[in-house]
């Protein structure tokens, strides 16, 4: 993925022909089927908060549902990736990358979950199986992404 | 609370703010050479001053404060951190990282300190973009 150019409200990004096909199917796994759990606060006198605490987890779960509806209107219009030579362009908006950014991260930290949380310092701790290994593609294809999307805004800051 | 919401109380009775400065924006006081007003003040007895109590205008009470802190984990890419942050707060680029640089060798970084309502706002923001942050009351 390649940031190719933007004015601060638009931004257009490169795709090689794989890599469309990739971030649309990373973006099925949207919202996240192991989110991490929602805490407002880490204080153990926390009865003061349980109302906010709901609040919190009620907020984060509209927001969700209403990135998902953003997304699937999204990837539902075909004719946003313009075939190239090499490849795909798609334009975002300023608005549409953050959410995009909010959905990845979102896939991110839940394919961290599924694979036990584990320290990514420390490779040699995730052992990958069957089972649990395209949760580790997944991971790493949405930090792929997201710093693709990251790379266009701060060339264009 | 600002304090042009302040108002000033004495035993004669409210003083708006706005009556204790000139049109220039200085303590209304006599115009004259600031430290000749200072000697008089040395040679002037002693004055009383009377209680000031500044009233809050405001309906709420005083909240305590509360700190959004943003906590350390493996997952989250320092890139995308930094950017949460500058989208959240509308901090410059070289603020965001610091606090980055902090939750990644401190484990934790105090980010803003607010009352109730605006902390829990940052944190559904942060907690919005999966990061790990949360809200604890300052002591």
């Amino acid at each position: 993925m390649k940031y190719i150019e933007g004015d601060g409200e638009s931004y257009v990004f490169e795709l090689a022909g794989k890599e469309k096909e990739i971030l649309l199917d990373l973006l099925t796994l949207f919202p996240s089927a192991h989110p991490r759990k929602a805490r407002l606060t880490r204080s153990p006198h926390k009865s003061e908060t349980n109302e906010a605490q709901k609040l919190l987890e009620e907020s984060l779960v509209a927001k969700k549902r209403e990135n998902h509806k953003l997304l699937v209107s999204l990837l539902g219009q075909k004719e946003r990736f313009t075939e190239t030579g090499d490849g795909f362009r798609v334009a975002l908006k300023r608005g549409e990358m953050e959410w995009l950014l909010q959905a990845l991260n979102d896939i991110r930290v839940g394919a961290w979950m599924s694979l036990g949380s584990p320290d990514l310092e420390r490779p040699r701790e995730i052992e990958l199986t069957p089972q649990n290994s395209s949760w580790a593609w997944a991971m790493d294809l949405a930090g792929f992404f997201e710093m693709g999307l990251l790379q266009g805004l701060s060339l264009r800051e | 609370m600002g304090l042009f919401n302040a108002v000033f109380s004495t035993e004669n009775g409210p003083v708006p703010c706005e009556n204790l400065l000139d049109e220039t924006g200085r303590p209304r006081v006599e115009k004259e050479n600031e430290s000749l007003m200072m000697e008089r003040m040395e040679l002037a007895a002693p004055v009383e001053m009377p209680e000031l109590e500044i009233k809050e205008q405001s309906e709420t009470k005083l909240d305590p404060g509360y700190m959004v802190i943003c906590w350390n984990d493996p997952v989250n890419l320092m890139e995308y951190v930094t950017h949460v942050f500058q989208v959240v707060f509308g901090w410059p680029r070289n603020r965001a990282e610091q606090h980055m640089m902090e939750v990644h060798k401190l484990g934790k970084s105090v980010l803003v300190r607010e009352s109730f309502e605006k902390a829990e706002h940052f944190v559904h923001q942060l907690q919005g973009y999966s990061l790990d942050a949360t809200m604890e009351r300052e002591q």
